[in-house]
């Protein structure tokens, strides 16, 4: 079975999401609870602080599957529902059939080495 | 109804000092209902001995800003009586009018029957330590840039009032504040006496490491900052306007001591001075988990990242932060060992009680469901999961060393984050409201005197 993922809201106002970092490369396993990736979620776009409204989440797979096709880039700006990965429930099934749903994820806010750059 | 009774301005210069006034800048329309306690406009205010210059003033730095506020002694409705705003400069300047306990400045009709001696306005004494004496903006009451300011009621007796100083940051300066930044809520709140005092965010941070080290920088440490940036500026890009500002400003956020107050405070017997406060109240949000360390001086500069963004800062002070110092990130056992450090070290330097606020311990973005994807320790990784080893540490020091919780996560669990405090930092003007009073019930149970809730 296909899944997809696409970048899932991460705020409830407009974003900017960003890539920040990737834990997994195309035909790595994933079990529940393994890390996808990092993205950078910055609010400056629609809320207008002083401090710039910067944080870090971690998108975290809520199933067994395999990641086959990874459709972002760390640095690349990814708009809301804008493809992510495609992933499959076995190793080796074609991964050019048909979607059957989106993959099940959980989203974390995590602390990043420095809060600022 | 009774009978239109006038309000006088009543004492504010005990005898010894002569005092003068700028017109009066009224915020209520002509018949508005008031409650007691409610500011009902204000004038700046001077006090000098009988004789010597402005520098005599008793109130030293803080002459500059200082002011009245009045409010009601009664509910009622109120009437300012004309000619006593006169507009313009003259109602900015102290020197437009001298103060006379006697003059009547408004009627009030009561709502009912006042006892005799009421008749007179409440004084809310206010007062700020400018960053740089120069920067004046009387626009209106404390609205200028402070290193400090400060409020308490006119009519306190010989000895000073008990000091409340809270280090400021976003979630509970306001708070104690108050919309305005005079504190007139939460002195309308209190029975009183007391004397509230906020140490605002000049450039650094103003809790954690920031503090610890304001406590213990000695002059010649400050002497050695001031100069280390002085050759950097003189090594470097030629420092602009804004270079300079940058540099002032942060040497007078680092030679602030949050304990030493040394600050004048009129009452109705003259000046006493209080050394260092009663009680203070800090923030975890007022701590930082990224700081600059100098690299060769050791200290920590603990700033908002936003303060360096590249239009804020100029060349020169870009330079001397690129040169001058690197960057670190501290652990949470860092951090949690310096907050038991400062919880200490302010424990020992003044008599009452430490308030700390927590934070709200979810993000309200989380959807969780395992912590496999984490490496331990989570509180290095999950931003929720350090917000809730915060709290508990907290719980502990309150245990170990005896400081007080102001526990804004359960408040905020109460009204609503969403509606209250949307980005976990920034709060609405009824959760402000909700600290002060939680802030004023933590220190009356901690026996501080002033902070009883006023009769209705």
């Amino acid at each position: 079975m296909i899944l997809n993922l696409t970048m899932p809201p991460l705020a409830d106002v407009e974003a900017g999401m960003t890539v920040h970092a990737l834990h997994a490369a195309p035909g790595a396993p994933l079990a529940p609870g393994g890390r996808l990736l990092d993205i950078r979620l910055d609010l400056a776009a629609s809320v207008q602080h002083d401090c710039p409204p910067v944080s870090f989440h971690r998108i975290v797979v809520r199933q067994r599957v395999w990641l086959r096709r990874l459709l972002v880039t760390v640095g690349q700006e990814v708009p809301l529902w804008a493809p992510i990965g495609l992933f499959s429930t076995e190793p080796d099934e074609p991964v050019d059939g048909p979607v059957a749903g989106s993959l099940r994820v959980s989203v974390a806010n995590v602390l990043v080495e420095h809060d600022w750059a | 109804m009774s009978a239109t009774l006038p309000l006088r301005l009543g004492t504010v210069a005990p005898e010894g000092l002569r005092a003068q006034r700028s017109g009066l800048r009224w915020l209520v329309r002509d018949g508005q209902r008031v409650r007691p306690g409610d500011v009902l406009g204000y004038c700046q205010l001077g006090v000098l001995p009988p004789k010597g210059g402005i520098t005599a003033s008793p109130m030293a730095m803080e002459r500059l800003d200082f002011g009245v506020a009045f409010s009601a002694p009664f509910a009622g409705r109120v009437r300012p009586r004309a000619g006593t705003s006169r507009g313009g400069m003259l109602d900015r300047l102290r020197a437009a009018a001298s103060w006379d306990p006697e003059e009547v400045v408004a009627e009030i009709e009561p709502e009912a029957e006042v006892p005799p001696g009421a008749r007179v306005l409440g004084l809310l004494f206010t007062t700020g330590l400018r960053v740089n004496p120069q920067l004046a903006m009387r626009s209106g009451l404390l609205s200028g840039w402070y290193a400090r300011r400060r409020a308490w009621w006119g009519d306190a007796g010989g000895e000073a009032p008990p000091t409340l100083a809270c280090l400021g940051s976003c979630d509970i300066a306001d708070a104690i504040a108050g919309e305005e930044g005079d504190f007139r809520e939460f002195h309308a709140g209190i029975a009183g006496p007391a004397h509230l005092v906020l140490l605002p965010e000049i450039m650094p941070v103003t809790a954690g490491v920031s503090a610890l080290e304001a406590m213990r920088r000695t002059p010649a440490e400050l002497q050695a900052i001031s100069e280390g940036m002085r050759r950097a500026f003189a090594d470097g890009p030629p420092p602009g306007a804004e270079d300079w500002l940058f540099a002032g400003s942060l040497l007078a956020a680092l030679g602030r001591n949050p304990v030493a107050l040394d600050a004048p405070l009129l009452t109705q017997a003259g000046i006493t001075r209080v050394a260092r406060p009663d009680a203070i109240l800090f923030s975890l949000i007022g701590d930082a988990r990224t700081v600059l360390r100098h690299r060769t001086q050791g200290w920590s500069l603990a700033l908002h990242g936003y303060r360096l963004q590249p239009d804020l800062i100029g060349p020169a002070t870009r330079a001397w932060l690129d040169a001058a110092f690197v960057r670190e990130t501290r652990s949470f056992a860092q951090q949690a060992a310096e907050m038991a450090e400062l919880v200490a070290a302010l424990r020992a330097a003044i008599p009452g009680p430490v308030v700390v606020a927590n934070q709200a311990t979810t993000t309200g973005r989380d959807q969780l469901h395992a912590y496999a994807a984490f490496d331990a320790p989570l509180s290095e990784q999950v931003a929720a999961v350090r917000n809730r080893d915060w709290t508990l540490l907290l719980t502990e020091l309150a245990r170990s060393h005896g400081m007080l919780v102001l526990d804004v996560d359960a408040i905020l669990a109460e009204m609503g984050m969403a509606a209250h405090m949307p980005d976990g930092t920034h709060p609405s003007g009824a959760l402000q409201a909700a600290l002060r009073q939680e802030t004023a019930r933590l220190l009356r149970e901690a026996g501080l005197p002033g902070f009883a809730p006023r009769a209705a």
